[in-house]
């Protein structure tokens, strides 16, 4: 069954030759008549399509156009051309602490947070004791997360971000914060939901992390697909390619 | 998609049963306003030529008019006190000129009559002049108890009016006329469609409410069931950015939510005794007056202001995750609302102890509010899209509001603008569409005219149609430019 099938996508970006950002700068460059874009294609033509409970990592140089098919696929981007047809609810594994207030304390964040990435407050009840024992905050969690330390808010952040039951989870390079001991958790935290018979969506540079966790890869290369096929193919090829001596 | 937690039936029958309740309480609220026109008073004559001298004892002034409206509600006599405390009392007795019966009478004590001011004599019940032949009326004065040397006198102009005579102690005074008003409206004449509109307005909501039923059934998308869908997602976020906005605001504040109580009332101290002492604006209730204009454009301004940042402060969320972008400026306005809802109790305590009293016309006030939600709501779509492509915009906007501010009548009265470009502005401004509505229920106590309810309801409906159009439309490019 096809969970996210992405149909002939491209992405046109038309770059200003400045940021133009107010309305002097806009008229100005309006009367010159310098208002030029260059077009610049970060996407072009691609397709593929992920099945129900596959792990798919995305590979590629960077500028390959990963975080643009990302972001596509999550919808927050649309395409200029080709569209995404998605059979499931989309969860992005949050840039930990993006959507956080300072001002709330550690709970009202999680139900901030929570809220944002779409979970309902019967779910977000349910699994409240669970977040909070895995961020190891305890009393803390009553006062304002200004008064946080660095390592206290990434561990919130993480408890937050990994609470997930989506049919579709798609992660930005794997999360490992905090102390060793926290590290350690945090990664096996992220194994065991990849494994975890979702569909996943993966974009690393890890090559092991990419050949101990896919099942299918797509390997990105200036916009284009360059290959997608089983792992253990696309690894080899793209290693391969790393090392050509006419590609260095 | 997750479960359906309310069934669209259930809340066709909610829609419905809040509009036909929303109906009939118009219906009856506004009763006066839908069947009458709004007063109009018909001077005989007002500018005082001639005074007739010491009005005494038994004096007798009597003029008659043709009256120009149907219905005659009350009369207003200009006095000259000479400026001296006087004593007795003025009768005025409204008659039949066709028999000579009294129809109606009023009296005022000299004492209370101000120099060169209009007194209004307040009929028990408003006359139908139909009644009477030809439409004259005749207003006979009496004084009784005067005494020359502490009496008042009453002024003339040498006016023809239609159908008008003026017999000051039985003796007729040709071509002149008594300087009086007479406060007069009529039937508006359309009464009848406004049961029938709204009846037709109720069978629209209901044909629209079956289809939606009807096509949930057969499993189709219509944009109420999108619209419902939608707001049953998302709710809970709504809810989340609602709350936070609204406890952060004052968070770190040692009276936290008390100044939305406060911060209203000190403003309205501070520009009250600013204007009341150095201008003087001739307005009755001036503190409730002043202070309706305070609450209202300082909802005005903060929530636009802060639903100005919603997508450019929200740049960190936005660029992750796929959420409904409408939501951000949306929940600012609900977030800021929740001040304006906080800061109306001091306005009602101010209305009612200043005597303006609390009427059965409070009840159209949610009508007022939720337009005006509406149009704020349509202004921040404006601004929280522009606001992403030209950041100009926060800084101007600050401009422009206390300019807007300043061209609206909230610190003065509307008359000031008379003879000025201002005062046609005043058609095309929703913000005083929206001040007059409040002030004529919270001032007055009686519903405001049929045309306001529309002027309300067409500027919400128009700028939130444009400011949701432009959202739309540049909604797609936001990510390109935060």
């Amino acid at each position: 069954m096809v969970m996210i099938r992405v149909n002939d996508v491209s992405m046109r970006f038309l770059m200003a030759n400045d940021n133009i950002t107010s309305i002097k700068e806009f008229v100005t460059a309006f009367l010159k008549r310098k208002l030029k874009f260059k077009e610049f294609w970060a996407l072009d033509h691609v397709s593929f399509e992920v099945n129900k409970g596959e792990v798919v990592g995305i590979i590629g140089r960077n500028g390959a156009g990963k975080s643009t098919t990302l972001k596509i696929i999550s919808g927050i981007l649309k395409p200029t051309r080709g569209n995404v047809e998605r059979y499931g609810n989309i969860v992005p594994m949050l840039e930990l602490g993006s959507g956080f207030d300072m001002d709330l304390s550690g709970k009202e964040n999680i139900f901030l947070n929570g809220a944002i990435l779409g979970y309902s407050k019967e779910f977000l009840e349910s699994k409240y004791d669970e977040i909070l024992a895995f961020s190891e905050l305890g009393d803390f969690i009553y006062s304002p997360i200004r008064n946080y330390s660095s390592g206290m808010l990434m561990r919130l952040a993480f408890s937050i971000a990994t609470v997930v039951e989506p049919e579709i989870l798609i992660v930005d390079e794997i999360l490992a914060v905090g102390d060793e001991n926290f590290q350690k958790k945090s990664k096996q935290r992220m194994m065991e939901l990849m494994s975890g018979g979702t569909t996943v969506l993966f974009v690393s540079h890890s090559m092991y992390q990419i050949r101990e966790m896919c099942d299918r890869v797509v390997w990105l290369e200036g916009g284009t697909v360059k290959m997608f096929g089983p792992t253990a193919e696309v690894c080899d090829a793209y290693d391969i390619s790393g090392t050509d001596p006419r590609r260095q | 998609m997750s479960q359906r937690k309310i069934s669209s039936k259930k809340i066709c029958a909610v829609i419905l049963a809040v509009y036909a309740v929303c109906a009939v309480l118009f219906l009856v609220i506004a009763r006066d306003q839908i069947i009458y026109t709004s007063d109009e008073t018909y001077q005989l004559a007002n500018s005082a030529q001639r005074d007739l001298g010491e009005l005494t004892d038994g004096m007798e002034i009597l003029q008659t008019f043709r009256s120009k409206h149907r219905y005659l509600k009350n009369v207003e006599g200009y006095f000259l006190t000479y400026g001296r405390e006087n004593s007795g009392t003025v009768r005025l007795e409204v008659l039949d000129m066709e028999d000579g019966s009294v129809l109606s009478e009023s009296s005022a004590d000299l004492s209370q009559l101000g120099n060169g001011e209009w007194q209004t004599f307040a009929l028990d019940s408003p006359i139908d002049t139909w009644e009477l032949k030809d439409g004259i009326v005749g207003l006979r004065f009496m004084f009784e108890g005067c005494e020359a040397g502490s009496t008042v006198t009453m002024t003339v102009q040498d006016i023809q009016t239609d159908g008008g005579s003026l017999t000051v102690n039985g003796e007729a005074v040709e071509g002149s006329s008594l300087c009086v008003g007479a406060v007069q409206y009529n039937d508006s004449g359309h009464a009848v469609w406004y049961p029938i509109a709204l009846g037709i307005g109720l069978a629209v909501l209901l044909v629209f409410c079956v289809w939606n039923i009807l096509a949930e059934k057969k499993g189709k998308m219509t944009i109420g069931l999108r619209f419902l869908y939608m707001l049953e997602r998302y709710d809970f976020l709504l809810r989340q950015l609602v709350s936070r906005d609204f406890k952060t605001k004052y968070k770190r504040s040692f009276f936290g939510v008390l100044w939305s109580l406060l911060n209203p009332l000190l403003t309205m101290g501070v520009q009250y005794v600013v204007y009341s002492r150095i201008f003087r604006f001739d307005i009755p209730a001036y503190p409730v007056y002043l202070l309706t204009g305070v609450v209202f454009f300082n909802f005005f301004t903060d929530s636009t202001t802060q639903a100005m940042n919603a997508i450019t402060g929200n740049a960190s969320l936005i660029t992750k995750v796929y959420v409904p972008k409408y939501i951000y400026p949306v929940s600012k306005v609900l977030s800021s609302s929740i001040n304006l809802f906080l800061s109306l109790i001091p306005l009602f305590l101010v209305a009612w102890l200043t005597g303006c009293g609390i009427s059965w016309a409070y009840l159209m006030i949610p009508f007022g509010l939720v337009c005006f939600l509406l149009f704020v709501t349509g202004v921040s779509f404006f601004l929280s899209a522009a606001m992403v492509f030209f950041r100009d915009i926060q800084f101007l906007w600050g401009v422009f509001t206390m300019l807007w501010m300043y061209a609206t009548p909230i610190i003065y009265p509307l008359s000031l603008l008379e003879g000025t470009f201002l005062l046609p502005f005043q058609r095309v401004n929703p913000m005083y569409y929206f001040m007059t509505f409040f002030r004529t229920i919270i001032m007055d106590g009686v519903s405001p005219e049929p045309t306001q309810y529309l002027m309300c309801l067409l500027s919400a409906l128009i700028v939130l149609l444009l400011g949701g159009l432009f959202f739309r439309k540049t909604q797609d490019q936001f990510i390109l430019h935060i």
